[in-house]
């Protein structure tokens, strides 16, 4: 049974990914299959993939190595069949780093189209709000409350059923 | 250093939170959609979170958790119809509400409905407001019921998701609101609906009757205009309605682009069973449907019969054992995945659905075995055919079932891949 992990890539084939500050990596081809703007990159030496330094681009290379034989998601399949914030250990472990890497992997995983890093790395943020109170989050994000009173009160008003979920 | 260090990060997470991306932000909120009350605290962090927490937490407001609904008076005051007098059969009800105009107009947030929701919620918020305890809410449940069901098709609404688990009186003029906005349904995706009587193990003439009609009428109005639906899961029972509801429910499944999984339980009280074209229905969506279930229980007198084919997933059996199953006496399984799809004249049958069988089969056999040992000690026959592997679990049903007698079982060796006892 085909299970979406098939690629034209041989396994000791070997592509070059350039940082946008000149750090090269050569990653297995069949990774770059996998997602068509790694692939797209695949140039040696004048091609580099801008927006993304060497220090986040090894992180998300290294997860996609350790996934590479992960069934691939068809586009069109349910979100909501699937969503959960539930997250295997690896993973939890990979995302144990600094916050401001975490934000960095979520932006480049966004960039280059890495949908299930994209949608890790978004859990693992969900994950930090959960159960959370309105200043512990803003603490947490460094975000101004620019309610004012009367508004914040209304607010409450309609929405006292989901304080209560 | 840490100081630059959380200046780093506070300007990674500004550019996701302070609304340069507002589809990340989105996306990293969607995953607390079935924690409410987190995402509460986020609409409450800033004006501009609040903007991306609301259409989550309005999305599926009507749920079974006991608190108060405060949700439909905030849909009721954002509704101003002159012609409409459910605002007036309120106050005779001694109902008066401050509707003060809300922040937002959250109706148009609203994606998921299940008319059993929606129906126990408005008695729930009924009964809040009600002085007079002893007054009979019956006419008001059908004006407040059917007064949401027509704010939600005016204001634009479009569902993702309708659960018609059981049916309120609906207006004449709800169904005409539904002909005129067919965007109320156009984008449905998943659809489920079954017979109260299914969960409640009895059979009314009345309820079946007026349901049924109903439920007719609205299977008709998705067959003609919804074409999105990926996810359809039905539980019926036989009854005079049963092939037409059969028949609307094939032409549902002709009528779908993605269609991608289909659930069927019916619960017969005859031995004869027959689908009205569904089956030929699903032959036509074989290119995107990755599950098909098809359960068939007959009940009689201390006797459960289950007939099952496709990857079955025992939860209305399970259902049934729980209430019943210290009555039951006689079990019997017949699983026989080509039993409805083969056909004569057709050389296909259901080897055409490729499916992985073997995950789903064993997942709905252990529970279903469980269920039998926890709940059915009384059994005296039991004859479990076509089951997916040996397991423990047969042993330990078979131990626990102190009055059996007579005993017929087989399992399919084409998932026995583990090593069975000596």
């Amino acid at each position: 049974m085909d299970n979406g992990t098939s690629n034209s890539a041989s396994e000791n084939e070997t592509i070059t990914l350039k940082s946008c500050d000149g750090i090269e990596f050569h990653i297995d081809a069949r990774i770059a299959n996998r997602y068509t703007l790694l692939n797209n990159w695949n140039g040696g030496e004048s091609a580099c993939i801008p927006n993304v330094n060497g220090k986040v681009l090894e992180k998300v290379l290294e997860w996609c190595e350790h996934h590479i034989n992960d069934p691939q998601l068809n586009c069109g399949d349910d979100d909501s069949r699937r969503r959960n914030t539930i997250i295997e250990e690896w993973d939890e472990n990979f995302l144990s780093c600094d916050q401001d890497m975490l934000f960095e992997i979520i932006l480049a995983a966004n960039y280059l189209e890495i949908k299930p890093l994209l949608d890790l790395g978004c859990k693992t943020v969900a994950n930090m709000m959960k159960s959370k109170s309105p200043e512990e989050i803003r603490s947490a994000f460094n975000i101004d409350n620019d309610y004012t009173p009367e508004e914040e009160e209304q607010f409450r008003k309609e929405n006292e059923w989901a304080e209560d979920y | 250093m840490i100081v630059l260090q959380r200046s780093i990060f506070f300007l990674m997470a500004s550019k996701i939170f302070m609304g340069n991306m507002p589809e990340l932000m989105e996306k990293i909120l969607n995953n607390l959609d079935k924690e409410i009350h987190s995402l509460y605290s986020c609409a409450l962090v800033s004006r501009h979170w609040c903007e991306m927490s609301i259409p989550i937490i309005w999305r599926n407001p009507f749920s079974d958790y006991p608190f108060e609904p405060t949700f439909i008076s905030i849909y009721i005051s954002s509704f101003e119809d002159p012609e409409d007098d459910v605002k007036s059969i309120l106050k005779e009800y001694g109902i008066n509400i401050n509707f003060q105009t809300p922040l937002f107009r959250y109706v148009r947030f609203l994606e998921i409905l299940g008319l059993d929701l929606l129906n126990s919620e408005v008695d729930h918020w009924i009964r809040i407001h009600l002085h007079d305890k002893e007054k009979d809410i019956e006419q008001l449940k059908y004006h407040v019921a059917n007064l949401l069901l027509k704010i939600f098709i005016k204001y634009g609404v479009t569902l993702s998701e309708l659960k018609l688990n059981s049916l309120i009186e609906i207006k004449p003029e709800i169904f005409y609101l539904l002909e005129q906005n067919i965007k109320f349904f156009s984008s449905i995706r998943v659809l489920y609906f079954s017979l109260k009587a299914l969960k409640e193990w009895k059979y009314d003439d009345d309820f079946d009757r007026s349901y049924c009609k109903v439920l007719v009428k609205i299977l008709k109005l998705l067959a003609r205009n919804v074409t999105k639906i990926t996810n359809i899961r039905v539980a019926l029972y036989d009854s005079d309605y049963l092939p037409q509801l059969c028949h609307e429910l094939a032409l549902i499944i002709k009528s779908q682009e993605h269609l991608k999984y289909f659930n069927f339980t019916c619960i017969l009280y005859s031995q004869h069973w027959e689908l009205y074209g569904i089956v030929l229905a699903l032959k036509i969506q074989k290119e995107t449907l990755k599950e098909i279930i098809l359960e068939g229980c007959a009940y009689s007198k201390g006797t459960l019969e289950i007939r099952t084919s496709g990857l079955y997933n025992a939860s209305g059996v399970v259902q049934i054992l729980e209430k019943s199953g210290s009555s039951l006496q006689r079990f019997k399984l017949l699983n026989d995945e080509n039993s409805y799809f083969y056909d004569e004249d057709d050389e296909d049958n259901y080897s055409i659905f490729k499916f992985d069988k073997k995950r789903h089969l064993i997942k709905s056999q252990s529970l279903l075995l469980e269920t039998l040992m926890i709940s059915c000690p009384n059994i005296v026959y039991l004859c479990i055919l076509g089951i997916a592997k040996y397991s423990t679990h047969i042993l330990n049903l078979l131990s626990s079932l102190q009055k059996l007698q007579f005993l017929s079982i087989s399992w399919n060796d084409e998932f026995d891949d583990e090593s069975r006892p000596g």
